[in-house]
């Protein structure tokens, strides 16, 4: 820590006490000596720390403060190698902030292509055991807090079950998700594709588009969810855009992690629209595999439109897409888009 | 009164900050035990009272060890959790809520003997009981009542803050009375954070009339809506900055630490509301890079406007043995976020 050894004026504090005294100290090779006048009243006691180049703390739970700052050669000779590189990087000139700023860039800018191919990865390695059990757990919660037992007949959802067993033989899953049928007061006409299994189908989506084959266009999009793994896609999205926010910007201050949090969330929602897009996709392909047209999905969306532009008393539903754009906060592309690209 | 003395500068942070990001992205995360330690000692050592300045003395070892205890203890309860049913989960939650008094004085203990003043460092008492029922089950409180008991526990809260800390074995005592944290609340919180969320509302209505008359109908709500969630998020944050900072002020100005020394704080609610949103504001435009910088403001001017006096002798404060401390209490609470914000 320190050179050769020197002789240095300042405060000298006992052990467990906040009283002072004017004394001198001699330090080298990482020990010291404190001197009151001529008498040693510490002798080659080891260094545990120097803190802003004055307080230098002892073994013994003694402090010496010296009285000016020591300089960087008397602290430099002794510093390991790791150590003179950071205290390089801590060195401010305007040059060197702007090279390692630009350095600092281009690693996040590394992390962010790099996170993605990584999160590939172990979307492909995680075992699909874990996912199902990540999904059935969702489930069951879910199945506590909002879904209520289906009114449906036990004919139509037989009927609707078998159906959907084909299909998910033609999606290329390697696992057969269940299809259950739930009645919710909360969800409204809907479809869940909880990780791994099992799609949740609601009642009232069943009521609303009354035909089999809309439905299972809509059972398509979710068993397409399941296939290309999307919830696990974002579950670690999650987890890596949230650890490198914190890494960089800490917990410090709640305007600056509430505003991290906000954009991660933009984020995740970007994404989430992405993954719904990649579904629409997959599940036309789902649909001609298995023999059913493609304009089920589109005519299903249709149906959904006109139902929910209906509930907020809208007849045309050229209107109603209009005013139901989504925004950057939304986990779907609206109907409008949708409906474009799948047409 | 003497001011308390912020020596930072932020060209000299600016390069702890970028090496600490930079080792801490190099090392995928490890080197950020260090770097915690390295940015906590910059802010203490340059914050100066009468000429001494404050000592850190947590190592990145320490924080790293209790970092990986905690991932531990999740991973365990999370494994625990699996095999059990649905109904079963809820005890993991329920075990951990429990856990939370004993890992927030673990926390608090660990975070106070590592700091340190003239040789002496600073000590929490707290006990597991009073910190469930001041840290913990008050926030429940005041939610349930609608915030009418808000000041009420914010008083108990912080009076339990301050009270039960020590600088070695002298304790800190505070009295205030309810009667001002009921005003903090409803007079000079409250009133000025609707104020504020109704200027703004109007201000954007007018926006919306003024488009109306020119456009035609049907604009008001079309520009209006989309800043709804703005309008109320100045009151989620607002409130809580001026309330905050009102509550410390009362708590500070307050405090006196044995006979020796009394202290105060000054702190201009909406002058802070304005550091930070223009910190924050800086740190968006400047792609981060500001941060250093707002990080250095805000500290100094939180450290300027608290003050001391030294009314005894300040040389005779003794302290305990130090006994060796774990991280482990305040690398979980970071890890799940259940700091005790003062």
């Amino acid at each position: 820590m320190l050179a050769s050894k020197i002789l240095l004026n300042g405060e000298f504090f006992e052990a467990n006490s906040s009283r002072s005294s004017p004394a001198s100290i001699k330090i080298g090779d990482q020990r010291a000596s404190v001197f009151r006048g001529d008498d040693c009243i510490s002798k080659n006691i080891k260094i545990i720390d120097i803190q802003n180049q004055k307080n230098i703390y002892l073994e013994n739970e003694s402090l010496f403060v010296l009285n000016d700052k020591l300089t960087k050669q008397q602290l430099e000779p002794n510093i390991t190698k790791f150590e003179k590189i950071i205290r390089w990087l801590e060195v401010f000139s305007f040059k060197r902030a702007l090279i390692l700023s630009a350095i600092l860039i281009i690693i996040i800018v590394g992390f962010r292509y790099l996170f993605h191919s990584v999160s590939s990865t172990i979307v492909q390695i995680f075992p699909i055991k874990w996912e199902q059990k990540i999904g059935d757990n969702a489930y069951k919660g879910l199945k506590l807090a909002t879904f209520k037992p289906t009114q449906l007949s036990a004919e139509k959802i037989k009927n609707l079950t078998s159906k959907a067993q084909k299909l998910i033989q033609f999606s290329g899953l390697k696992i057969t998700p269940e299809i259950k049928f739930h009645k919710t007061n909360f969800y409204g006409a809907n479809a869940f594709a909880f990780p791994g299994g099992p799609i949740v189908v609601t009642d009232q989506l069943v009521k609303v588009l009354k035909s089999d084959t809309l439905i299972l266009a809509v059972i398509a999009h979710e068993i397409a969810h399941i296939r290309q793994r999307h919830s696990l896609h974002q579950i670690i999205k999650a987890a890596g855009a949230t650890i490198l926010f914190s890494v960089i910007f800490g917990y410090d201050e709640s305007l600056i992690e509430e505003a991290s949090a906000l954009a991660i969330s933009l984020w995740l929602s970007k994404k989430s629209r992405e993954f719904e897009k990649d579904a629409d996709l997959v599940a036309l392909d789902i649909l001609e595999n298995s023999g059913l047209s493609k304009k089920h999905l589109v005519e299903s969306f249709e149906k959904l439109v006109n139902h929910f532009c209906g509930n907020v008393d809208k007849s045309d539903p050229n209107t109603c897409l209009n005013d139901i754009e989504t925004g950057w906060f939304s986990t779907h592309p609206s109907f409008k888009e949708r409906l474009i690209y799948l047409k | 009164m003497e001011e308390i003395d912020f020596r930072g500068k932020t060209k000299d942070y600016f390069g702890i900050w970028l090496s600490n990001l930079l080792l801490t992205l190099i090392t995928l995360g490890i080197f950020s035990a260090w770097a915690k330690v390295r940015r906590i000692k910059y802010f203490y050592n340059n914050t100066e009272i009468l000429g001494h300045s404050f000592g850190y003395h947590a190592t990145g070892g320490q924080i790293l060890v209790g970092r990986l205890i905690a991932i531990a203890i999740l991973a365990i309860f999370s494994a625990i959790s699996n095999q059990l049913p649905l109904e079963g989960q809820l005890v993991s939650p329920l075990a951990i809520f429990f856990l939370i008094p004993w890992l927030l004085n673990r926390s608090l203990n660990f975070r106070a003997r590592m700091i340190s003043y003239r040789n002496i460092r600073f000590r929490w008492h707290g006990t597991y009981w009073r910190t469930l029922l001041f840290f913990i089950l008050g926030s429940f409180l005041s939610i349930i009542s609608i915030g009418l008991l808000l000041p009420l526990i914010s008083r108990n809260y912080y009076r339990y803050y301050a009270t039960y800390h020590s600088f070695g074995t002298s304790r800190f005592t505070t009295e205030t009375k309810i009667g001002d944290y009921y005003k903090a609340f409803f007079v000079n919180a409250l009133a000025p954070a609707l104020l504020l969320t109704c200027i703004f509302t109007l201000l954007v209505s007018g926006l919306g009339l003024i488009a109306n008359n020119i456009v035609g109908d049907g604009v008001i709500p079309r520009i209006g809506l989309p800043f709804l969630p703005f309008t109320i998020l100045i009151f989620i944050f607002v409130l809580p900055i001026i309330y905050g900072i009102l509550c410390r002020n009362l708590m500070v100005a307050s405090l006196v630490l044995g006979n020796d020394a009394a202290f105060g704080s000054e702190l201009k609610p909406l002058w802070v509301v304005w550091i930070s949103v223009s910190n924050l504001l800086a740190i968006i435009f400047s792609l981060g890079l500001l941060y250093p910088w707002a990080q250095i403001r805000l500290y100094r001017y939180l450290a300027n406007k608290t003050s001391l006096e030294v009314t005894g002798d300040i040389d005779k404060f003794v302290d305990e043995n130090t006994k060796s401390i774990g991280a482990l209490g305040e690398e979980y609470s970071s890890l799940e976020d259940i700091d005790v914000s003062i």
